[in-house]
C-alpha cells in the first residue's frame, strides 16, 4: 500500500470514526434527556 | 416523529453507503493525484456541512437575541438549535481539517502550513470550540445572550475562510467549485460528489435533530426547576409576612 492509499484509508476512517464518536455522545444525551 | 426519524436514518445510511461505493469503486482515479484525490469526496461535504450548520447557528443566535424578552418559548427553541448546530458544525470543521491535512501530507509532503485558508479555518474551529466551552462552563440567561453575540462575531470568519483562496495566494488549491474558468472536478467524478454531499448533510440534519431534542428538554427542565424554586421562595416569603 503506497502513501496515497494509506492517507485515503486514514481520511475515510477518521471521518467515519469522528461521526460515530459524536453520535454516541448525542445518543447518550438523548437517552438522558428522555428520562 | 419517531417513524420519520427512522425513515430518515435509513435513507441517510443508504445514501452514505452508495456515496462510499461510488467514491471508492466507481469513479476513476484522478489523472494527476491518483487515488488520493478520493479524499476530496469526504473533505468537500465536511465544509458544506460546516457552512450550513454554522449558518443555522447564526440564524438561531439572531432569533434568540431578538425574541429573548418577548417570546420565551421561541427563544429557548432557537437557543437549543444554536447549540446543536454549533456542535455538528465543529465536528464537520474538525473532519475538514483532518482530511485536508491527510491529503496535504500525501500531495504536498507536509501535514500543515500556515497559509490563509488553513489558518483562518483553524481560527474558525477554535472560535466555535470556545463558544461551546462558554456554554458548558457558564450558566444562566446571561450566558445564552453572551453566546449568541459570540456566535455572530464568530460567523464573520466564515466568509473570510471562503474568500481566503480568492483574496490571497495560498498553498491550498484554488476553489474547486465557483472558482471561475478551469475550476470544478471532472464530469465523471460528480456522482461521488453529489452522493457524499447529500449523505453527509442528511446525516448532519439527523444528528443535529437528536441533539436539539435533548438540549431543548434539558433547558426546559432547567427553566421549569428555576420557576418552581421561585414559586417556593415566593410562597415562603408570603407565609413569613402572613
Amino acid at each position: 500500500m503506497d502513501m496515497g492509499h494509506t492517507h485515503l484509508v486514514a481520511a475515510y476512517a477518521v471521518t467515519i470514526g469522528i461521526h460515530v464518536v459524536y453520535f454516541a455522545y448525542v445518543a447518550v444525551k438523548y437517552r438522558a434527556a428522555k428520562k | 416523529m419517531k417513524a420519520l426519524r427512522a425513515v430518515w436514518l435509513l435513507a441517510t445510511l443508504a445514501v452514505l453507503a452508495e456515496g462510499f461505493r461510488v467514491a471508492l469503486f466507481v469513479v476513476p482515479p484522478d489523472a494527476q493525484q491518483g487515488d488520493v484525490f478520493r479524499i476530496f469526496f469526504y473533505h468537500f461535504p465536511s465544509w458544506i456541512g460546516m457552512g450550513l450548520f454554522f449558518a443555522i447557528n447564526l440564524a438561531c443566535s439572531l432569533i434568540y437575541l431578538a425574541v429573548r424578552n418577548k417570546n420565551q418559548g421561541l427563544a429557548l427553541k432557537s437557543d437549543a438549535l444554536a447549540v446543536a448546530s454549533a456542535e455538528i458544525g465543529v465536528v464537520y470543521c474538525l473532519i475538514g481539517l483532518v482530511t485536508g491535512s491527510l491529503w496535504g501530507r500525501a500531495v504536498w509532503g507536509i501535514w500543515w502550513t500556515w497559509d490563509a485558508r488553513l489558518t483562518s479555518t483553524l481560527v474558525l474551529w477554535l472560535i466555535y470550540v470556545a463558544y461551546l466551552l462558554l456554554r458548558r462552563f457558564a450558566a444562566g440567561p446571561q450566558m445564552r445572550t453572551l453566546a449568541a453575540v459570540m456566535a455572530i462575531f464568530g460567523y464573520l470568519d466564515v466568509p473570510l475562510v471562503y474568500m481566503s483562496t480568492r483574496w490571497w495566494r495560498t498553498q491550498h488549491p484554488a476553489p474547486v467549485f465557483g472558482g471561475g474558468q478551469g475550476s470544478g472536478v471532472a464530469h465523471v467524478m460528480m456522482p461521488a460528489v453529489w452522493w457524499n454531499l447529500a449523505g453527509w448533510v442528511m446525516w448532519g440534519i439527523f444528528v443535529a435533530s437528536l441533539r436539539y431534542v435533548s438540549e431543548y428538554r434539558a433547558q426546559k427542565a432547567e427553566q421549569d426547576e428555576a420557576l418552581r424554586m421561585l414559586d417556593v421562595q415566593q410562597q415562603e416569603l408570603s407565609g413569613a409576612r402572613g
